[in-house]
C-alpha cells in the first residue's frame, strides 16, 4: 500500500498557507522588535552598578527563562483578557489587521518576555567584552551615564553580540509556532487545518517546512548583510 | 607659571582596594600652568592617583579639589569637572565605531552642545596641530598606534580643558612612534595648560617638567624640580629607582 | 555603597539566598494581589489535583514524573543518535557526511511542533511503505520519537564542538604511539571530548525538560497537559498555571544551576 501524494491540495488551499505565513510574520516581526527593546532594557539593568536594579534584572531573566514558553502563553491567555485590560490593543489590532486579538497579544507578550531574556544575555555578554577603557574615555569627556551607554557602549555591544542576537531572532520565529496552541492561525496551525480538511497532512507539512526554512535562511542572510555593512563602514573589512 | 591659583589639591587622601592600601597620606597640589611628572615603580599608585583627579577612581578618605570644586561635595557635577580635566590613556581608548573626526567632535557636540559645524572646524584644526590632517574620515583601526594616540590627544583638547592628565601615554607604543607623541606633548607644555603626566619617559620629564613627583607603595616619597631630582635624589628609594631606570 | 552590599552578600551566601526567597515571594504576592485578587489556591490545588499533576492517575505514569521519564529517555536516545550524526559529519565520505549535515540543518531550522506533526504524519506512511500495514504509534511513542529526532540535531552540534576542541597534539601523540585511526578516536579523543561536553549536554537537557511541555499537542498526559485537563474542568487558570509555572521554574532553575556547577568543574579540570 503506497501513499497517494496529492500536491494539488496545496494550490487549492494556498490561501490558508498565505494567511498562516502572514500571521507568523506579524508575530515574528513585532515580536523581534519588542523583544530587542526589552532585552536591551534588561541587559542595562543587569549591568547596572546599583545592586537592587541588577537584582531585579536577574529575577526577570531567570523567571522568564525557566518557565516554558507554552506555559507562559497559556497563563496569560487563560488568566487575563488582554484587550479588556489594555484598550489600545484593539486599535493596534485593527491597524495590523489582526482578528482574535486576545490570542495574538497573549502569544506575542509571552514570546517577547521569553525571548527578551536570551537577547538580554547576548547583549550583556557583548557589554562585558568591551574594554573598560571605552567607558572611562567616554566619562573623561564628561559624558553622562546615558550618553556613555547609548553612544559608546551599546552600539559596540550589539555589534559583538550580533551572532547570538540573530540566533534568538530565528528562535523567536520558530517559537511563534507555539501560538497555535492558543488558537492563533499562524503557519503550524494551518498545517493542522489543511490536514483536517483534506487528510493531506504530509503535503501540508512539507509546504510549511519549506516556508520555515525560507524564513530562517532569509533572516540569517539579512542579519549577515547588516553585519557586513557595519563592518565595511567601520573599516574592519576593505 | 605666573599666578598662584591652585588647580588640583589633594589633602590626606587614602584609598583602599578591600584591604590593600593603594594610596597613603597623599598631599598633592598643582598650580595653574604647572607641568608635573609623576614617576615610580609599577604598582606605586601613580595611575590610581591621577585617576582620582577626574573621579574615574573613588577614594576612601581625605579631600580632592579640582578647579575649585570639591569632588566629594554632593552638589558638585562630576561631569563638569571632567570637562575641565581631559585625559589621555595608555591604550588610547578611541571609539572604534566612530571616525577620527567623530571621535574628536563627539565630546564637544554631545556634552558641550557645540554646533556640529563649529566642532568639526575645530577638530580639523586640532588634527593639523597633532600633524595628522588627512585622516579625518578614517576609523581608528586603520591608524597606527602613534597616530591613534595623537588623535586621543586631539580628542581631549577639543573639550578645551584647563587640565590635561596623561596616564602613561607612550607605554603601549612601539619605540619608533614614541617620539611623535612626545613632540605633541612638548608643544602643549608651551601653552597654558596645567599638565599632570604619569610616564617613564625621563627625557621628556627633564625637558619639560616643572616638578617631578616620585611615588612608591602608594606614597609620595620625594618631590623636586627635575634638575635636583635627577642629579641629587634625597631618598634611598628614589636613588634606587633612578639607578634602575637610567641603565 | 553598592560595592559594599555586593561584597557582603558574596560572603554571606545563605543570607543572600534567604533575601532572594523573601523578595521573590513578596513580588509574586504583590503580582497576585494586583492581577488576580480573587485567587483561591486552596480550592484549585486540592491534594487530588496536585497528585494528578505530579504523578498522574493511579495505575499509569503521568504528570511531572512522566515529564522526567520522557526527558531522560529522549536525552539518552538523542545522545546516541546525535553522536552518530556528529561522527558521520566528520567522515570524509560525501555519502556519509552530506545526509548528516542535511539532517542537522533541517531539524535545527524547524520548530519542535512541526517535527511532532511530521512524526505524526510520517509514521503511517513509513509503516505502510516498510511493513505494508497500517500502523500508528501510541502518543507516548510518537512523543519520544519526536523529541529524540529533534534533540539529536542539537546534540550533534555539541558533540562536534566537543570533538573540535581537542587540541591537534592529542591526535599526533596517539599517532606516534602507533594507534590506528579508530583506536585514536575511541580511546583518546572521544573520552576527552565527552568530559568537555557534559555541561552543554546538561544545558540541552534543561532545554528538553522545558520542551516536554509540547507533548501537550500529542495528548501525552505529562505535567503540562495534566494541568490543562484540570484547568478545563475547574477553570481556575490563575491558580493552576501559577502552580505549573512555579514548579517548572524550580526544576529548570535547579537543573541549570547544576549545569553551571559542572561547567565550573570542567573549567577547573581543563586548567590544571
Amino acid at each position: 500500500m503506497t501513499y497517494d501524494f496529492n500536491w494539488a491540495v496545496l494550490i487549492e488551499y494556498k490561501e490558508l498557507l498565505t494567511d498562516g505565513f502572514i500571521m507568523t510574520l506579524k508575530l515574528s516581526v513585532i515580536g523581534i522588535f519588542l523583544a530587542f527593546i526589552m532585552g536591551t532594557l534588561i541587559s542595562l539593568m543587569r549591568v547596572s552598578k546599583n545592586f537592587f536594579i541588577s537584582l531585579i534584572g536577574v529575577y526577570y531573566t531567570e523567571f522568564f527563562r525557566n518557565i516554558p514558553l507554552i506555559v507562559q502563553m497559556f497563563f496569560i491567555y487563560f488568566t487575563f483578557n488582554l484587550t479588556d485590560i489594555f484598550p489600545f490593543l484593539e486599535k493596534f489590532a485593527s491597524f495590523t489587521g489582526v482578528e482574535s486579538s486576545n490570542e495574538f497579544f497573549s502569544a506575542l507578550l509571552a514570546l517577547v518576555t521569553y525571548t527578551s531574556t536570551y537577547i538580554a544575555e547576548a547583549i550583556r555578554g557583548g557589554i562585558h567584552s568591551i574594554p573598560k577603557g571605552q567607558e572611562e574615555a567616554a566619562k573623561s569627556l564628561g559624558m553622562s551615564y546615558i550618553q556613555t551607554h547609548f553612544l559608546i557602549i551599546f552600539p559596540q555591544a550589539v555589534k559583538i553580540a550580533w551572532g547570538p542576537i540573530t540566533s534568538q531572532f530565528i528562535n523567536l520565529i520558530k517559537n511563534s509556532s507555539l501560538a497555535m496552541t492558543i488558537g492563533v492561525a499562524e503557519l503550524t496551525f494551518q498545517t493542522q487545518e489543511i490536514d483536517s480538511l483534506t487528510f493531506r497532512g504530509f503535503e501540508a507539512a512539507t509546504a510549511v517546512t519549506l516556508i520555515y526554512l525560507f524564513l530562517t535562511l532569509a533572516t540569517s542572510s539579512f542579519m549577515g548583510v547588516i553585519e557586513r555593512f557595519a563592518l565595511i563602514k567601520t573599516g574592519g573589512m576593505k | 607659571m605666573n599666578n598662584n591659583k591652585i588647580m588640583i589639591k589633594m589633602q590626606n587622601v587614602q584609598k583602599y582596594y578591600g584591604d590593600f592600601h593603594a594610596l597613603r597620606d597623599i598631599d598633592f597640589t598643582v598650580k595653574e600652568g604647572e607641568i608635573v611628572v609623576i614617576c615610580g615603580p609599577s604598582g606605586s599608585g601613580k595611575s590610581t592617583l591621577i585617576r582620582c583627579i577626574n573621579a574615574l577612581e573613588d577614594f576612601s578618605s581625605g579631600s580632592i579639589t579640582v578647579d575649585g570644586k570639591d569632588l566629594k561635595d554632593k552638589k558638585t557635577d562630576i561631569k563638569k569637572v571632567r570637562q575641565e580635566a581631559g585625559m589621555v590613556f595608555q591604550h588610547f581608548n578611541l571609539f572604534p565605531h566612530k571616525t577620527i573626526l567623530e571621535n574628536i567632535t563627539i565630546g564637544p557636540v554631545k556634552v558641550k552642545k557645540i554646533p556640529k559645524e563649529k566642532a568639526e572646524k575645530k577638530a580639523r584644526e586640532l588634527l593639523e596641530k597633532v600633524k595628522i590632517p588627512h585622516q579625518a574620515d578614517k576609523y581608528p583601526s586603520q591608524l597606527s598606534g602613534g597616530q591613534q594616540q595623537r588623535v586621543a590627544i586631539a580628542r581631549a583638547l577639543a573639550m578645551e580643558p584647563k587640565i590635561i592628565l596623561f596616564d602613561e601615554p607612550t607605554s603601549a607604543l612601539d619605540p619608533e612612534m614614541i617620539g611623535e607623541v612626545l613632540d605633541v606633548m612638548k608643544s602643549l607644555a608651551t601653552e597654558n595648560f596645567t599638565i599632570v603626566c604619569v610616564t617613564h619617559e625621563m627625557g621628556f620629564a627633564k625637558e619639560v617638567a616643572n616638578r617631578i613627583v616620585f611615588m612608591s607603595d602608594g606614597m609620595i616619597i620625594e618631590e623636586n624640580n627635575p634638575h635636583d631630582f635627577f642629579n641629587n635624589p634625597k631618598t634611598d628609594r628614589a636613588k634606587r629607582f633612578l639607578k634602575e631606570i637610567l641603565t | 555603597m553598592n560595592e559594599a552590599i555586593k561584597l557582603y552578600f558574596e560572603k554571606n551566601k545563605i543570607l543572600f539566598f534567604i533575601l532572594n526567597l523573601v523578595m521573590i515571594i513578596a513580588l509574586l504576592k504583590l503580582f497576585q494581589m494586583l492581577a488576580y485578587p480573587k485567587a483561591d489556591f486552596k480550592e484549585a490545588l486540592t491534594l487530588n489535583n496536585i497528585k494528578f499533576m505530579l504523578v498522574g492517575m493511579d495505575g499509569e505514569l503521568g504528570g511531572l514524573a512522566l515529564t522526567f521519564v520522557i526527558a531522560i529517555i529522549s536525552i539518552i536516545g538523542s545522545f546516541i543518535f546525535g553522536s552518530i550524526l556528529a561522527i558521520a559529519r566528520f567522515s570524509k565520505n560525501r555519502f556519509i557526511n552530506t545526509p548528516a549535515i542535511l539532517y542537522i540543518e533541517l531539524f535545527r531550522a524547524l520548530p519542535l511542533i512541526m517535527v511532532i506533526f511530521w512524526v505524526y504524519f510520517a509514521v503511517p506512511i513509513v509503516g505502510g511503505a516498510l511493513f505494508h500495514t497500517k500502523i500508528s504509534a501510541s502518543a507516548l511513542t510518537s512523543a519520544l520519537i519526536s523529541f529524540t529526532l529533534f534533540e539529536s540535531a542539537y546534540i550533534a552540534e555539541i558533540v562536534r564542538a566537543g570533538l573540535k576542541s581537542i587540541p591537534q597534539g592529542q591526535f599526533e601523540a596517539a599517532k606516534t604511539l602507533g594507534m590506528s585511526g579508530y583506536q585514536t578516536f575511541f580511546l583518546i579523543i572521544l573520552p576527552q571530548a565527552y568530559r568537555r561536553m557534559i555541561p552543554a549536554i546538561v544545558s540541552q537537557f534543561v532545554s528538553l525538560f522545558k520542551d516536554t511541555s509540547l507533548a501537550y499537542v500529542i495528548g501525552v498526559i505529562e505535567f503540562f497537559r495534566a494541568a490543562t485537563i484540570i484547568n478545563n474542568r475547574i477553570y481556575q487558570s490563575f491558580e493552576i498555571f501559577s502552580f505549573v509555572a512555579i514548579v517548572y521554574f524550580i526544576c529548570s532553575f535547579s537543573l541549570s544551576k547544576i549545569a553551571a556547577m559542572m561547567e565550573r568543574k570542567v573549567q577547573k579540570q581543563l586548567h590544571t
